[in-house]
Protein backbone atom coordinates (compact mmCIF):
# COMPACT_ATOMS: atom_id res chain seq x y z
CA UNK A 1 0.00 0.00 0.00
CA UNK A 2 2.57 2.54 0.98
CA UNK A 3 4.62 3.04 -2.28
CA UNK A 4 6.63 5.65 -0.83
CA UNK A 5 9.33 6.73 -3.22
CA UNK A 6 12.14 7.59 -1.08
CA UNK A 7 13.10 10.62 -3.81
CA UNK A 8 9.98 11.97 -3.40
CA UNK A 9 10.07 14.57 -0.70
CA UNK A 10 6.35 15.04 0.24
CA UNK A 11 3.64 12.71 -0.30
CA UNK A 12 0.43 13.84 -0.11
CA UNK A 13 -2.63 11.04 -0.52
CA UNK A 14 -6.27 11.14 -0.89
CA UNK A 15 -7.20 14.16 1.06
CA UNK A 16 -10.40 15.15 1.77
CA UNK A 17 -11.37 18.54 3.68
CA UNK A 18 -15.14 19.13 4.16
CA UNK A 19 -16.50 22.16 5.27
CA UNK A 20 -20.35 22.13 6.03
CA UNK A 21 -20.89 19.00 4.03
CA UNK A 22 -19.53 20.72 0.78
CA UNK A 23 -16.32 18.76 -0.09
CA UNK A 24 -13.97 21.61 -0.56
CA UNK A 25 -10.84 19.04 -1.29
CA UNK A 26 -11.89 15.71 -2.65
CA UNK A 27 -9.39 12.77 -2.60
CA UNK A 28 -6.35 15.12 -3.61
CA UNK A 29 -2.98 13.45 -4.24
CA UNK A 30 0.32 14.43 -5.63
CA UNK A 31 3.65 13.81 -5.14
CA UNK A 32 6.95 16.52 -4.79
CA UNK A 33 10.14 15.81 -5.66
CA UNK A 34 12.90 17.88 -2.98
CA UNK A 35 14.14 21.32 -5.40
CA UNK A 36 11.79 21.65 -7.88
CA UNK A 37 9.10 24.52 -8.05
CA UNK A 38 5.53 23.19 -8.51
CA UNK A 39 2.62 25.36 -8.80
CA UNK A 40 -0.57 24.82 -8.12
CA UNK A 41 -2.93 26.90 -10.17
CA UNK A 42 -7.06 26.70 -10.30
CA UNK A 43 -10.25 29.65 -10.51
CA UNK A 44 -11.30 31.46 -7.44
CA UNK A 45 -12.57 28.62 -4.89
CA UNK A 46 -10.74 25.98 -6.02
CA UNK A 47 -8.93 24.73 -2.87
CA UNK A 48 -5.55 25.74 -3.27
CA UNK A 49 -4.68 27.90 -0.18
CA UNK A 50 -7.17 25.16 2.33
CA UNK A 51 -4.37 22.37 0.09
CA UNK A 52 -1.78 24.57 1.67
CA UNK A 53 -3.49 24.95 4.82
CA UNK A 54 -3.55 21.01 5.51
CA UNK A 55 -0.02 20.43 4.68
CA UNK A 56 1.10 23.01 7.02
CA UNK A 57 -1.32 22.02 9.55
CA UNK A 58 -3.29 24.92 10.13
CA UNK A 59 -6.38 22.14 9.17
CA UNK A 60 -6.66 19.07 9.96
CA UNK A 61 -7.74 17.16 6.91
CA UNK A 62 -10.93 14.83 7.26
CA UNK A 63 -9.24 12.14 4.94
CA UNK A 64 -5.90 11.01 3.79
CA UNK A 65 -2.35 11.59 4.77
CA UNK A 66 0.31 13.79 3.99
CA UNK A 67 3.67 12.49 4.37
CA UNK A 68 7.31 14.80 4.64
CA UNK A 69 10.25 13.04 4.78
CA UNK A 70 9.44 10.17 6.08
CA UNK A 71 7.35 11.13 8.97
CA UNK A 72 3.55 11.43 8.77
CA UNK A 73 2.23 15.10 8.89
CA UNK A 74 -1.61 15.43 8.98
CA UNK A 75 -2.81 15.68 12.53
CA UNK A 76 0.31 17.53 13.43
CA UNK A 77 0.16 21.27 14.64
CA UNK A 78 1.48 23.84 12.74
CA UNK A 79 4.38 25.40 14.84
CA UNK A 80 5.83 21.23 14.88
CA UNK A 81 5.28 21.03 11.11
CA UNK A 82 7.64 24.04 10.72
CA UNK A 83 9.97 22.10 13.29
CA UNK A 84 9.86 19.42 10.44
CA UNK A 85 10.93 21.34 7.88
CA UNK A 86 7.54 22.99 6.16
CA UNK A 87 7.74 26.77 5.63
CA UNK A 88 4.75 29.03 4.31
CA UNK A 89 4.23 32.94 3.30
CA UNK A 90 0.41 34.02 3.49
CA UNK A 91 -1.78 35.00 0.80
CA UNK A 92 -2.93 38.19 3.43
CA UNK A 93 0.45 39.54 4.91
CA UNK A 94 0.44 38.08 8.64
CA UNK A 95 3.18 40.81 9.22
CA UNK A 96 3.70 40.78 13.05
CA UNK A 97 3.19 44.87 13.72
CA UNK A 98 5.09 47.09 15.81
CA UNK A 99 8.17 44.73 15.28
CA UNK A 100 11.16 45.96 12.67
CA UNK A 101 11.47 44.17 9.77
CA UNK A 102 14.42 42.43 11.18
CA UNK A 103 12.95 41.25 14.57
CA UNK A 104 10.28 39.52 11.88
CA UNK A 105 12.78 38.12 10.19
CA UNK A 106 14.44 36.67 13.48
CA UNK A 107 10.84 34.86 14.42
CA UNK A 108 11.46 32.73 11.79
CA UNK A 109 14.62 31.63 13.46
CA UNK A 110 13.30 30.86 16.95
CA UNK A 111 13.58 27.15 16.81
CA UNK A 112 17.29 27.69 16.03
CA UNK A 113 17.76 29.59 19.63
CA UNK A 114 17.65 27.27 22.41
CA UNK A 115 17.74 29.89 25.63
CA UNK A 116 14.94 29.03 28.39
CA UNK A 117 12.93 31.70 30.10
CA UNK A 118 15.53 31.68 33.32
CA UNK A 119 18.56 32.00 30.95
CA UNK A 120 16.55 34.94 29.06
CA UNK A 121 15.66 36.52 32.34
CA UNK A 122 19.19 36.76 33.66
CA UNK A 123 20.49 37.47 30.39
CA UNK A 124 23.54 35.14 30.51
CA UNK A 125 26.45 35.41 28.19
CA UNK A 126 25.09 33.03 25.81
CA UNK A 127 21.84 34.29 25.59
CA UNK A 128 23.92 37.68 24.00
CA UNK A 129 25.93 35.47 21.98
CA UNK A 130 22.65 33.92 20.50
CA UNK A 131 20.68 36.68 19.90
CA UNK A 132 23.85 38.34 17.38
CA UNK A 133 23.66 35.12 16.26
CA UNK A 134 20.57 34.91 14.88
CA UNK A 135 20.61 38.35 13.98
CA UNK A 136 23.48 38.04 11.67
CA UNK A 137 21.76 35.02 9.90
CA UNK A 138 18.49 37.12 9.63
CA UNK A 139 20.24 40.05 7.83
CA UNK A 140 21.86 37.56 5.19
CA UNK A 141 18.59 36.42 4.45
CA UNK A 142 17.26 40.26 3.64
CA UNK A 143 20.55 40.87 2.20
CA UNK A 144 19.13 37.58 -0.17
CA UNK A 145 16.03 39.03 -0.60
CA UNK A 146 17.24 43.19 -1.31
CA UNK A 147 15.68 43.92 2.12
CA UNK A 148 18.97 44.91 4.17
CA UNK A 149 18.35 48.90 3.69
CA UNK A 150 15.16 48.29 5.82
CA UNK A 151 15.95 46.21 8.47
CA UNK A 152 15.11 48.71 11.29
CA UNK A 153 11.78 50.24 9.63
CA UNK A 154 8.91 49.51 11.46
CA UNK A 155 7.69 45.90 9.42
CA UNK A 156 3.83 47.09 8.64
CA UNK A 157 4.67 50.36 7.56
CA UNK A 158 6.43 49.05 4.46
CA UNK A 159 4.76 48.75 1.20
CA UNK A 160 2.89 45.31 0.26
CA UNK A 161 5.59 44.48 -1.95
CA UNK A 162 8.27 44.66 0.64
CA UNK A 163 5.87 42.71 3.06
CA UNK A 164 5.38 40.02 1.12
CA UNK A 165 9.08 39.51 0.20
CA UNK A 166 9.69 40.08 3.67
CA UNK A 167 7.47 37.34 4.73
CA UNK A 168 9.40 34.74 2.52
CA UNK A 169 12.27 36.13 3.99
CA UNK A 170 10.93 35.19 7.29
CA UNK A 171 10.20 31.67 5.73
CA UNK A 172 13.35 31.04 5.10
CA UNK A 173 14.50 31.73 8.31
CA UNK A 174 13.34 28.25 9.55
CA UNK A 175 15.47 26.78 7.16
CA UNK A 176 12.92 24.75 5.64
CA UNK A 177 13.06 21.90 2.69
CA UNK A 178 9.72 23.24 1.60
CA UNK A 179 8.56 26.26 1.42
CA UNK A 180 4.70 26.78 0.64
CA UNK A 181 4.30 30.56 -1.02
CA UNK A 182 0.91 31.50 -1.19
CA UNK A 183 0.06 34.04 -3.80
CA UNK A 184 3.68 35.80 -3.42
CA UNK A 185 2.79 38.47 -6.51
CA UNK A 186 -0.87 39.33 -5.76
CA UNK A 187 -0.89 42.52 -5.73
CA UNK A 188 2.63 43.33 -7.12
CA UNK A 189 3.17 45.66 -9.99
CA UNK A 190 5.45 44.30 -12.40
CA UNK A 191 8.15 45.12 -11.29
CA UNK A 192 7.98 43.34 -7.49
CA UNK A 193 7.02 40.36 -9.59
CA UNK A 194 9.81 40.01 -11.11
CA UNK A 195 11.83 40.55 -8.06
CA UNK A 196 9.84 37.97 -6.68
CA UNK A 197 9.97 35.54 -9.25
CA UNK A 198 14.09 35.78 -9.65
CA UNK A 199 13.87 35.24 -5.61
CA UNK A 200 11.72 31.81 -6.10
CA UNK A 201 14.34 30.86 -8.52
CA UNK A 202 17.37 31.62 -6.52
CA UNK A 203 15.42 29.78 -3.68
CA UNK A 204 15.55 26.69 -5.82
CA UNK A 205 18.63 26.70 -6.53
CA UNK A 206 18.80 26.72 -2.43
CA UNK A 207 18.13 23.24 -2.40
CA UNK A 208 14.83 24.20 -1.18
CA UNK A 209 11.09 22.35 -2.68
CA UNK A 210 8.87 25.30 -3.15
CA UNK A 211 4.69 24.87 -3.59
CA UNK A 212 3.55 28.17 -5.30
CA UNK A 213 0.16 29.13 -5.46
CA UNK A 214 -0.17 32.24 -8.21
CA UNK A 215 -2.70 33.55 -10.17
CA UNK A 216 -0.03 35.21 -12.39
CA UNK A 217 0.29 32.74 -15.51
CA UNK A 218 3.26 34.56 -16.82
CA UNK A 219 5.00 33.82 -13.32
CA UNK A 220 3.93 30.37 -13.20
CA UNK A 221 4.47 29.20 -16.83
CA UNK A 222 8.25 31.26 -16.59
CA UNK A 223 9.61 29.38 -13.45
CA UNK A 224 7.58 26.59 -12.50
CA UNK A 225 9.02 22.64 -13.11
CA UNK A 226 5.80 21.25 -12.75
CA UNK A 227 1.84 22.49 -12.59
CA UNK A 228 -0.92 20.98 -10.59
CA UNK A 229 -4.59 22.34 -11.36
CA UNK A 230 -7.14 22.17 -8.73
CA UNK A 231 -11.42 22.80 -9.55
CA UNK A 232 -13.75 21.68 -7.27
CA UNK A 233 -11.65 20.36 -4.58
CA UNK A 234 -10.09 17.72 -6.90
CA UNK A 235 -7.40 17.52 -9.30
CA UNK A 236 -7.71 17.84 -13.18
CA UNK A 237 -4.79 17.77 -14.51
CA UNK A 238 -0.79 17.44 -13.37
CA UNK A 239 2.42 18.26 -15.96
CA UNK A 240 4.87 20.43 -17.10
CA UNK A 241 4.02 24.05 -17.76
CA UNK A 242 3.93 22.51 -21.48
CA UNK A 243 1.60 20.05 -21.17
CA UNK A 244 -0.34 21.94 -19.08
CA UNK A 245 -0.65 24.64 -21.64
CA UNK A 246 -2.24 22.28 -24.31
CA UNK A 247 -4.30 20.38 -22.16
CA UNK A 248 -7.84 20.76 -23.10
CA UNK A 249 -9.45 19.67 -20.03
CA UNK A 250 -7.49 22.99 -18.46
CA UNK A 251 -8.14 25.13 -21.37
CA UNK A 252 -12.25 24.09 -20.52
CA UNK A 253 -12.31 24.25 -17.06
CA UNK A 254 -10.71 27.91 -16.33
CA UNK A 255 -8.26 29.21 -18.33
CA UNK A 256 -9.29 29.46 -21.80
CA UNK A 257 -7.26 32.46 -24.13
CA UNK A 258 -5.47 33.21 -21.20
CA UNK A 259 -2.72 30.25 -20.52
CA UNK A 260 -2.26 29.47 -24.67
CA UNK A 261 -1.42 33.30 -24.52
CA UNK A 262 1.30 33.14 -21.47
CA UNK B 1 8.32 49.03 21.58
CA UNK B 2 10.56 51.32 23.53
CA UNK B 3 14.02 50.75 23.68
CA UNK B 4 15.37 51.34 27.29
CA UNK B 5 18.18 53.40 27.42
CA UNK B 6 21.20 53.37 29.73
CA UNK B 7 20.83 56.97 30.68
CA UNK B 8 16.91 56.55 31.85
CA UNK B 9 18.07 53.82 34.04
CA UNK B 10 20.68 55.20 35.82
CA UNK B 11 18.08 58.42 36.36
CA UNK B 12 15.64 55.92 37.83
CA UNK B 13 17.91 54.27 40.07
CA UNK B 14 18.89 57.83 41.43
CA UNK B 15 15.49 59.04 41.72
CA UNK B 16 14.43 56.05 43.69
CA UNK B 17 17.40 56.37 46.03
CA UNK B 18 16.80 59.97 46.98
CA UNK B 19 12.71 60.45 47.01
CA UNK B 20 12.18 59.20 50.49
CA UNK B 21 14.77 61.72 51.64
CA UNK B 22 13.36 64.29 49.83
CA UNK B 23 9.98 63.27 50.95
CA UNK B 24 10.71 63.27 54.30
CA UNK B 25 12.56 66.55 54.96
CA UNK B 26 8.99 68.04 53.13
CA UNK B 27 6.45 67.71 56.37
CA UNK B 28 3.31 68.42 53.76
CA UNK B 29 4.36 64.89 51.89
CA UNK B 30 5.94 63.35 54.29
CA UNK B 31 3.15 60.08 53.92
CA UNK B 32 3.72 60.07 50.59
CA UNK B 33 6.85 57.20 51.29
CA UNK B 34 3.54 55.21 52.62
CA UNK B 35 2.00 55.57 49.10
CA UNK B 36 5.51 54.85 47.39
CA UNK B 37 5.44 51.49 49.23
CA UNK B 38 2.28 50.29 47.49
CA UNK B 39 2.88 51.95 44.12
CA UNK B 40 5.94 49.43 44.28
CA UNK B 41 3.63 46.75 45.81
CA UNK B 42 1.63 47.30 42.46
CA UNK B 43 4.14 48.27 40.32
CA UNK B 44 5.21 44.33 40.71
CA UNK B 45 1.69 43.31 39.26
CA UNK B 46 1.55 45.81 36.49
CA UNK B 47 4.78 44.98 35.27
CA UNK B 48 3.81 41.39 34.87
CA UNK B 49 0.28 42.39 32.95
CA UNK B 50 2.57 44.94 31.10
CA UNK B 51 4.44 41.61 29.44
CA UNK B 52 1.09 39.44 29.62
CA UNK B 53 -1.14 42.27 27.91
CA UNK B 54 0.75 44.62 26.37
CA UNK B 55 3.20 41.90 24.38
CA UNK B 56 1.33 38.72 24.61
CA UNK B 57 -1.79 40.93 23.99
CA UNK B 58 -3.69 38.59 26.43
CA UNK B 59 -6.16 39.85 28.88
CA UNK B 60 -6.70 38.91 32.47
CA UNK B 61 -9.31 40.40 34.74
CA UNK B 62 -8.27 37.90 37.46
CA UNK B 63 -4.48 38.93 38.64
CA UNK B 64 -6.54 40.62 41.84
CA UNK B 65 -7.12 36.44 43.35
CA UNK B 66 -3.50 36.08 42.70
CA UNK B 67 -2.59 38.68 44.42
CA UNK B 68 -4.96 37.68 47.30
CA UNK B 69 -3.21 34.31 46.69
CA UNK B 70 -0.20 35.40 47.74
CA UNK B 71 -1.29 37.84 50.61
CA UNK B 72 -3.69 35.27 52.07
CA UNK B 73 -0.58 32.19 52.01
CA UNK B 74 1.33 34.59 53.68
CA UNK B 75 -0.88 35.30 56.05
CA UNK B 76 -2.75 31.79 56.87
CA UNK B 77 0.58 30.18 57.25
CA UNK B 78 2.65 32.91 59.30
CA UNK B 79 -0.29 33.74 61.70
CA UNK B 80 -1.70 30.39 62.55
CA UNK B 81 1.52 28.27 61.91
CA UNK B 82 4.03 30.86 62.39
CA UNK B 83 6.33 29.46 58.98
CA UNK B 84 8.61 31.26 58.27
CA UNK B 85 7.55 34.70 55.56
CA UNK B 86 10.24 34.63 53.54
CA UNK B 87 8.99 30.73 53.30
CA UNK B 88 5.39 31.61 53.28
CA UNK B 89 5.93 33.96 50.22
CA UNK B 90 7.90 31.09 48.13
CA UNK B 91 4.57 28.39 49.63
CA UNK B 92 2.50 31.50 47.80
CA UNK B 93 4.43 31.52 44.57
CA UNK B 94 4.57 28.29 44.10
CA UNK B 95 0.98 27.75 44.69
CA UNK B 96 -0.03 30.49 42.64
CA UNK B 97 2.05 29.02 39.85
CA UNK B 98 0.11 26.00 39.85
CA UNK B 99 -3.07 27.46 39.87
CA UNK B 100 -2.26 29.56 36.80
CA UNK B 101 -1.08 26.86 35.05
CA UNK B 102 -4.10 25.24 35.79
CA UNK B 103 -6.59 27.92 35.36
CA UNK B 104 -4.24 29.14 32.37
CA UNK B 105 -3.97 26.28 30.37
CA UNK B 106 -7.97 25.82 29.07
CA UNK B 107 -8.21 29.47 29.69
CA UNK B 108 -5.39 31.39 27.22
CA UNK B 109 -7.08 28.73 24.66
CA UNK B 110 -9.63 31.46 24.52
CA UNK B 111 -9.46 34.82 22.94
CA UNK B 112 -10.27 38.16 23.47
CA UNK B 113 -13.58 38.91 25.73
CA UNK B 114 -13.91 35.19 26.35
CA UNK B 115 -10.30 34.98 28.31
CA UNK B 116 -11.33 38.00 30.12
CA UNK B 117 -14.39 36.58 30.86
CA UNK B 118 -13.17 33.17 32.28
CA UNK B 119 -10.16 35.33 34.30
CA UNK B 120 -12.94 37.45 35.58
CA UNK B 121 -15.03 34.55 36.70
CA UNK B 122 -12.01 32.98 38.34
CA UNK B 123 -11.18 36.03 39.89
CA UNK B 124 -14.87 36.19 41.66
CA UNK B 125 -14.32 32.52 42.71
CA UNK B 126 -11.18 33.34 44.47
CA UNK B 127 -13.21 36.32 45.82
CA UNK B 128 -15.87 33.99 47.02
CA UNK B 129 -13.57 31.61 48.93
CA UNK B 130 -11.80 34.39 50.72
CA UNK B 131 -15.66 35.53 52.12
CA UNK B 132 -17.07 32.48 52.65
CA UNK B 133 -14.08 30.21 53.81
CA UNK B 134 -14.45 32.16 57.74
CA UNK B 135 -12.11 29.03 59.47
CA UNK B 136 -9.25 29.22 56.92
CA UNK B 137 -9.03 33.18 56.02
CA UNK B 138 -10.98 34.83 58.40
CA UNK B 139 -13.97 35.34 56.50
CA UNK B 140 -15.18 38.85 55.99
CA UNK B 141 -13.79 40.39 58.91
CA UNK B 142 -10.01 39.59 57.73
CA UNK B 143 -7.25 38.36 59.13
CA UNK B 144 -5.09 40.96 61.63
CA UNK B 145 -1.62 40.05 63.70
CA UNK B 146 0.71 39.15 60.09
CA UNK B 147 3.87 39.81 61.87
CA UNK B 148 6.21 42.03 59.58
CA UNK B 149 9.30 40.67 57.99
CA UNK B 150 12.61 40.61 58.48
CA UNK B 151 15.87 39.20 57.50
CA UNK B 152 18.49 37.88 59.98
CA UNK B 153 17.43 39.87 62.68
CA UNK B 154 17.24 42.79 60.69
CA UNK B 155 13.79 43.90 60.73
CA UNK B 156 11.62 45.76 57.77
CA UNK B 157 9.57 47.71 60.75
CA UNK B 158 9.81 51.27 59.19
CA UNK B 159 8.34 52.86 56.08
CA UNK B 160 12.06 53.53 54.85
CA UNK B 161 13.28 50.26 55.02
CA UNK B 162 9.84 49.10 53.74
CA UNK B 163 10.55 50.87 51.00
CA UNK B 164 13.74 50.03 50.10
CA UNK B 165 13.00 46.64 50.42
CA UNK B 166 10.05 46.71 47.92
CA UNK B 167 11.46 48.63 44.84
CA UNK B 168 14.76 46.47 45.43
CA UNK B 169 12.55 43.76 44.47
CA UNK B 170 10.55 46.49 41.75
CA UNK B 171 14.17 46.64 40.18
CA UNK B 172 15.08 43.05 39.96
CA UNK B 173 11.77 42.29 38.53
CA UNK B 174 12.17 44.81 36.35
CA UNK B 175 15.67 44.02 34.64
CA UNK B 176 14.57 40.36 35.16
CA UNK B 177 11.19 41.38 32.42
CA UNK B 178 13.29 44.20 30.44
CA UNK B 179 15.32 41.25 29.50
CA UNK B 180 12.81 38.64 28.67
CA UNK B 181 11.81 41.59 26.35
CA UNK B 182 14.64 42.00 24.90
CA UNK B 183 14.72 38.13 24.30
CA UNK B 184 13.49 35.31 21.95
CA UNK B 185 10.44 35.19 24.25
CA UNK B 186 9.90 38.72 24.16
CA UNK B 187 9.82 38.22 20.16
CA UNK B 188 7.80 35.70 20.19
CA UNK B 189 5.16 37.27 22.84
CA UNK B 190 4.93 40.69 20.42
CA UNK B 191 4.38 37.80 17.18
CA UNK B 192 1.66 36.36 18.95
CA UNK B 193 0.19 39.57 19.93
CA UNK B 194 -0.78 40.38 16.16
CA UNK B 195 -0.85 36.74 14.55
CA UNK B 196 -1.26 33.96 16.15
CA UNK B 197 -1.62 31.97 12.76
CA UNK B 198 1.62 33.59 11.79
CA UNK B 199 3.57 32.71 14.97
CA UNK B 200 2.70 29.41 14.27
CA UNK B 201 4.17 28.63 11.23
CA UNK B 202 7.30 29.82 12.22
CA UNK B 203 7.47 27.43 14.70
CA UNK B 204 6.48 29.62 17.86
CA UNK B 205 4.59 27.06 20.01
CA UNK B 206 2.04 29.90 20.84
CA UNK B 207 0.01 28.34 23.67
CA UNK B 208 3.48 27.58 25.74
CA UNK B 209 4.76 31.03 25.73
CA UNK B 210 0.61 32.22 26.37
CA UNK B 211 0.98 30.05 29.40
CA UNK B 212 4.73 30.88 30.22
CA UNK B 213 4.13 34.64 30.40
CA UNK B 214 0.44 34.28 31.98
CA UNK B 215 2.09 32.27 35.11
CA UNK B 216 5.04 35.07 35.41
CA UNK B 217 2.54 37.12 35.44
CA UNK B 218 0.52 35.42 38.51
CA UNK B 219 3.75 34.80 40.26
CA UNK B 220 4.79 38.47 40.27
CA UNK B 221 1.29 39.44 41.72
CA UNK B 222 1.32 36.43 44.80
CA UNK B 223 4.58 38.12 45.53
CA UNK B 224 2.73 41.27 45.69
CA UNK B 225 0.37 40.22 47.70
CA UNK B 226 2.96 38.63 50.29
CA UNK B 227 4.85 41.89 50.68
CA UNK B 228 1.30 43.80 51.08
CA UNK B 229 0.67 41.12 53.31
CA UNK B 230 3.59 41.77 55.54
CA UNK B 231 3.64 45.37 55.32
CA UNK B 232 -0.14 46.45 56.58
CA UNK B 233 -0.17 43.28 58.84
CA UNK B 234 -3.91 42.83 57.86
CA UNK B 235 -5.90 41.66 54.93
CA UNK B 236 -9.58 41.03 54.47
CA UNK B 237 -11.44 40.10 50.78
CA UNK B 238 -12.11 43.40 49.64
CA UNK B 239 -8.95 44.57 48.72
CA UNK B 240 -8.83 41.68 46.36
CA UNK B 241 -12.10 41.94 44.46
CA UNK B 242 -13.08 42.72 40.99
CA UNK B 243 -12.28 46.04 40.93
CA UNK B 244 -8.84 45.77 41.85
CA UNK B 245 -8.18 43.74 39.00
CA UNK B 246 -10.34 46.44 36.83
CA UNK B 247 -7.56 49.31 38.81
CA UNK B 248 -4.63 47.17 37.69
CA UNK B 249 -6.08 47.04 34.00
CA UNK B 250 -6.42 51.43 34.18
CA UNK B 251 -2.88 51.62 35.68
CA UNK B 252 -1.38 49.92 32.66
CA UNK B 253 -3.72 51.51 30.32
CA UNK B 254 -3.15 54.74 31.74
CA UNK B 255 0.63 54.33 31.77
CA UNK B 256 0.99 52.78 28.57
CA UNK B 257 1.00 49.10 28.47
CA UNK B 258 3.28 48.66 25.16
CA UNK B 259 6.20 49.60 27.72
CA UNK B 260 7.46 48.11 31.28
CA UNK B 261 8.14 51.97 31.93
CA UNK B 262 4.46 52.64 31.04
CA UNK B 263 3.52 49.99 33.87
CA UNK B 264 5.75 51.42 36.75
CA UNK B 265 4.34 54.94 35.80
CA UNK B 266 0.81 53.61 35.59
CA UNK B 267 1.32 51.96 39.03
CA UNK B 268 2.77 55.33 40.49
CA UNK B 269 0.81 57.57 39.49
CA UNK B 270 -3.23 55.87 39.73
CA UNK B 271 -1.39 55.29 43.66
CA UNK B 272 -1.19 58.91 44.08
CA UNK B 273 -4.26 59.28 42.71
CA UNK B 274 -6.39 56.85 44.48
CA UNK B 275 -4.95 57.32 47.84
CA UNK B 276 -3.93 61.28 47.47
CA UNK B 277 -5.32 63.61 45.36
CA UNK B 278 -8.73 62.46 44.41
CA UNK B 279 -9.45 62.24 47.83
CA UNK B 280 -11.38 65.10 47.96
CA UNK B 281 -13.91 63.22 44.85
CA UNK B 282 -15.11 60.98 47.65
CA UNK B 283 -17.46 58.32 45.98
CA UNK B 284 -16.99 60.18 42.93
CA UNK B 285 -13.63 59.40 42.48
CA UNK B 286 -14.49 56.04 40.46
CA UNK B 287 -15.86 59.08 37.59
CA UNK B 288 -12.95 60.91 37.42
CA UNK B 289 -10.80 58.03 37.00
CA UNK B 290 -13.35 57.23 33.97
CA UNK B 291 -12.59 60.84 32.67
CA UNK B 292 -8.66 60.42 32.57
CA UNK B 293 -9.00 56.58 31.19
CA UNK B 294 -11.18 58.36 28.66
CA UNK B 295 -9.03 60.92 27.55
CA UNK B 296 -6.07 58.78 27.61
CA UNK B 297 -7.51 56.11 25.35
CA UNK B 298 -8.48 58.52 23.00
CA UNK B 299 -5.84 61.16 22.83
CA UNK B 300 -2.45 58.71 23.96
CA UNK B 301 -3.60 54.95 23.25
CA UNK B 302 0.06 54.36 24.34
CA UNK B 303 -0.64 55.81 27.56
CA UNK B 304 1.33 58.41 28.93
CA UNK B 305 4.80 57.68 28.80
CA UNK B 306 4.51 57.97 25.15
CA UNK B 307 3.71 61.62 25.67
CA UNK B 308 7.01 63.13 25.39
CA UNK B 309 7.65 60.92 21.54
CA UNK B 310 4.06 62.21 20.45
CA UNK B 311 4.82 65.73 21.44
CA UNK B 312 7.95 65.57 19.09
CA UNK B 313 6.27 64.33 16.59
CA UNK B 314 3.98 67.19 17.00
CA UNK B 315 6.73 69.38 17.21
CA UNK B 316 8.28 67.67 14.08
CA UNK B 317 5.45 67.77 11.92
CA UNK B 318 4.28 71.69 12.55
CA UNK B 319 7.90 72.21 10.64
CA UNK B 320 6.75 70.69 7.71
CA UNK B 321 6.04 72.92 4.99
CA UNK B 322 2.50 73.08 5.17
CA UNK B 323 0.26 72.12 1.89
CA UNK B 324 2.09 68.18 1.69
CA UNK B 325 0.15 66.07 0.43
CA UNK B 326 -0.69 63.89 3.45
CA UNK B 327 -1.27 59.84 3.20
Amino acid sequence: MDNFKPWMILRVSDIEVIFGGLAALNRVSFELKPGIIKAIIGPNGAGKSTLLNVITGLIAPDWGTIKFKGHFLDHVPPHRVSQFGISRTFQHVETFEKMTVLENVMIGRHNHMFTNFFECGIKLPKVRREETRIQNEALELLEFIGLQDKAEEEASSLPLGDQKLMEIARGLATQPDLICLDEPAAGLNESDTFRVSKIIEQIKLRGIAVLLIEHDMKLIMDISDEILVLNHGQIIAEGTPKEIQSDPKVIEAYLGGEIANA
Amino acid sequence: MFRIGRRSRIFFVCALLIAPWIIQVIPTISHYLDVLVFAGIYTLITIGLSLLMGYAGQISLGHAAFFGIGAYISGILTVQYEWNPWFCMLVGVVVTVLVAFLIGTPALKLKGHYLAMATLAFGIVVFIFFNEEVAVTGGPDGMGGIPGLSIWGYSFDTELKYYYLVWGIVAAVFLFSVNLVHSRLGRALRAIHTSEIGANAMGVNVSVYKIQIFVYSAALASIAGSLYAHYINFISPGTFDLSFSVKLLIMIVIGGMYSIWGAILGAVLISFLSFEWLEMFKEYEILVFGLILLFVTIFLPDGIISLPKKLRGIMGKSKKPSGQKRD
